[in-house]
């Protein structure tokens, strides 16, 4: 977790620009998620809205405090404005990336639908090789939801935050709406260097438990099987840890 | 040693590969002892982070112990533990607090540096060795075996 997705997470709270009291939402509670929530703790946020769509992923995120939002149930960016009065986040973090999906159910479904030619085009131009085969491999068919979604979350004059990977052939982003927002916009991959010996000296301080995001453990041997069951966003695989000669098990 | 292995999008498997040699003076050899599985891989896996190249190990999470360095690693000494992951673009990033500041020098190559290169010399998800190309390894100073660099970590 030190070695990747902490410092990740952690530079996706540094670069919202997160001021004690801050409202904020973090769009994905997977695991990059889960550490963006727990930093924004340690910058001491306000509040911290969480939004996603898997039921075990969001109890993690209400576990550690955060105010969640199921796109499923519920139209995250209605949720969000009532939730914040409606002026919106002061700080919104995009840490899902590329492969976002949008609503299946619920209110935000309708609005999906509609744009679904326009995210099978994204996925077209973005992905011209996929290869999925029964529930794997399967690429999110909504490339800009998440992104969109954030950048309409934000207040005026919000920051957005994106860690979320995303590849040089995705072109899709809501620009004109964040330009009329006054937004503020950073974003990349983590310079680890910086963080890693921060977030040492903070995990051995006792000030938050990065094991608590692990879920499973076991070998290389099984490691393909477990590709496939956290591909498949299963209930419980959040994160798994490869150790020689460990049969796999559940940590959590 | 067995290390899972990027063939074609939705296609990886656990392979035999071949033990790691030092291959530049910046590489280093590392005994992992534990690695992890990231969502970043997916999209490799998924074909949404386009132009992996068959071959490459997959994995870029990894806590180990440090068997073998080039001449070049200044900062880590054999049967040391470190943790690192895979640095993608070579001190070029240089977050500020509240904003980023970027050298151009390399940053619009970060990624294909980082798979082509990085990634298929540098694959933690193995059963053994990690040939440390070029990544950002953290020396443990305090730790005194891999076993504790994992607990570390964990």
């Amino acid at each position: 977790m030190l070695s990747d997705i902490f410092p990740t997470g952690y530079f996706g709270a540094d670069i919202a620009e997160i001021e004690p009291g801050d409202t904020l939402a973090v769009f994905g509670c997977g695991p990059v998620g889960q550490f963006t929530i727990a930093s924004a703790k340690l910058m001491d946020a306000g509040r911290i809205l969480a939004v996603d769509c898997i039921p075990s992923r969001l109890d993690m995120a209400r576990e550690q405090g955060a105010e969640v939002i199921d796109f499923n149930g519920e139209d995250p960016l209605e949720a969000i404005k009532n939730l914040t009065g409606g002026i919106g986040v002061d700080r919104a973090i995009d840490a899902v990336g590329v492969d976002s999906v949008s609503a299946k159910q619920g209110p935000a479904a309708k609005e999906a639908e509609q744009m679904a030619q326009q995210f099978r085009q994204e996925v077209h131009q973005i992905a011209s090789v996929t290869n999925p085969q029964g529930d794997n491999w399967h690429p999110g068919e909504a490339p800009s939801q998440a992104i969109t979604w954030a950048v309409k979350a934000l207040a005026k004059a919000g920051t957005l935050s994106v860690i979320g990977v995303y590849p040089e052939t995705d072109q899709f982003f809501p620009l004109g709406t964040a330009m009329n927002k006054n937004l503020y916009l950073n974003m990349g991959n983590c310079n680890h260097r910086k963080y890693i010996p921060i977030l040492i000296d903070i995990v051995r301080r006792g000030k938050t438990d990065p094991a608590k995001v692990l879920t499973q453990v076991g070998p290389v041997s099984s490691a393909i099987e477990a590709y496939k069951a956290f591909d498949s966003r299963q209930p419980g695989w959040m994160k798994v840890e490869l150790k020689p000669d460990v049969a796999m098990t559940a940590t959590a | 040693m067995k290390a899972v292995v990027f063939h074609a999008v939705g296609d990886i498997r656990v392979d035999d590969v071949p033990e790691p040699q030092l291959q530049a003076p910046t590489d280093s050899i590392v005994r992992i002892t534990a690695s992890a599985i990231c969502g970043t891989d997916l999209h490799m896996v998924r074909g949404t982070l386009p132009g992996m190249k068959p071959g490459t190990i997959l994995g870029h999470e990894a806590v180990g112990v440090v068997e073998e360095t080039g001449r070049d690693v200044r900062n880590l000494k054999a049967w040391r533990p470190c943790c690192g992951s895979v640095d993608y673009c070579l001190r070029v990033l240089r977050p500020l607090p509240g904003r980023l500041s970027l050298s151009v020098r390399q940053c619009q190559s970060q990624w294909t540096f980082s798979r082509h290169l990085l990634f298929r010399r540098a694959g933690a998800n193995r059963s053994y060795p990690w040939l440390a190309g070029r990544v950002c390894p953290h020396p443990f100073r305090e730790c005194r075996s891999g076993e504790a660099a994992g607990r570390s970590q964990r």
